[in-house]
């Protein structure tokens, strides 16, 4: 979650930042973990694809994995969208 | 805390109006990947035949440490290296603040620009040491781990099982720790060796997602 810490808090040192990112995952790491492998799917068909498909997969997998660091941090933000 | 999938179905609705601009920040992003992508679809275009060949390494040349040798080392290992890898480890850290602050901005429904991908460069010396650290960090839990691992089949008379297990079980407390800066892991693809894919679980799935 650094980059996420990063770019949310711009004014942290580097530790700040390691630290911040520890804090947040702590007790969440198996969460992540799971969500990950839910990826499974999409990565063996990727390699089937011989890695063609990945650049396409990213941003919806990029998307997944910052909601659940917003999901995390203040969930309210993901509720005040209409869905 | 929601579910796997409600966090998939939000993604997935937030990148149905956006999803081109959000595939233009990963490539821009992921430069290196975009720039391998073009070199398959190139060699799928260009030479069919050899998308799915496998081409073997020759026997290894027998070569005497003289200093035409030496030389020549030099010279084809500077032809190989990847200058792209090589600068997508230095950039690659602030791209990946841009790219995150781009996906925050558009999951939490604010207005999201490609541009953001840039707007992070007075970032670049805490993104790339924190990437160093980060890399350092798991580097050094998996070592112990392997070392570990290693000496414990070496003192149960299993010594040539030790090179096979003891990576395995060094990954564990590498993912664990890993998962605690885990972003970091898709900002930190070669950045100190290609080896260390095998820091993570993180970078185990990137390079599967890479190199299939």
């Amino acid at each position: 979650m650094v980059s996420f810490v990063m770019a949310d808090n711009p004014n942290l040192t580097a530790l700040e930042v390691m630290n911040e990112s520890r804090k947040i995952m702590s007790g969440e790491k198996g969460t992540l973990f799971v969500l990950l492998l839910s990826f499974l799917g999409w990565i063996i068909l990727s390699a089937l694809f011989r890695g063609l498909l990945t650049i396409f997969i990213y941003p919806y997998f990029i998307a997944t994995i910052t909601g659940f660091y917003i999901d995390i941090t203040n969930p309210a933000q993901l509720s005040s969208i209409n869905l | 805390m929601r579910s796997r999938a409600e966090l998939k179905r939000i993604a997935k609705d937030r990148l149905r109006d956006a999803y081109w601009p959000s595939f233009a920040v990963i490539a821009i992003t992921f430069f290196a990947q975009t720039v391998q992508f073009l070199k398959n679809i190139y060699v799928a275009i260009a030479r069919p035949g050899m998308f799915f060949t496998v081409q073997p390494y020759g026997p290894a040349p027998d070569i005497a440490l003289t200093w035409e040798n030496l030389s020549f080392l030099v010279q084809s290992a500077a032809r190989q290296f990847d200058w792209v890898e090589f600068l997508f480890g230095i950039v690659g850290p602030v791209l990946m603040v841009g790219c995150a602050a781009y996906f925050l901005k558009l999951l939490r429904g604010q207005d999201a620009k490609v541009q953001e991908v840039f707007g992070y460069f007075h970032l670049f010396f805490r993104a790339l040491g924190v990437s160093i650290l980060v890399a350092l960090i798991c580097g050094g839990v998996f070592l112990l781990g392997f070392l570990a691992g290693y000496l414990f089949f070496w003192t149960i008379g299993l010594r040539f099982l030790g090179m096979a297990f003891a990576p395995l079980i060094a990954a564990i407390p590498a993912v664990v720790v890993s998962l605690g800066y885990s972003m970091v892991s898709f900002v930190m693809e070669k950045a100190l060796t290609s080896n260390m894919y095998t820091l993570s679980f993180s970078w185990l799935l990137h390079g599967v997602f890479r190199h299939g």
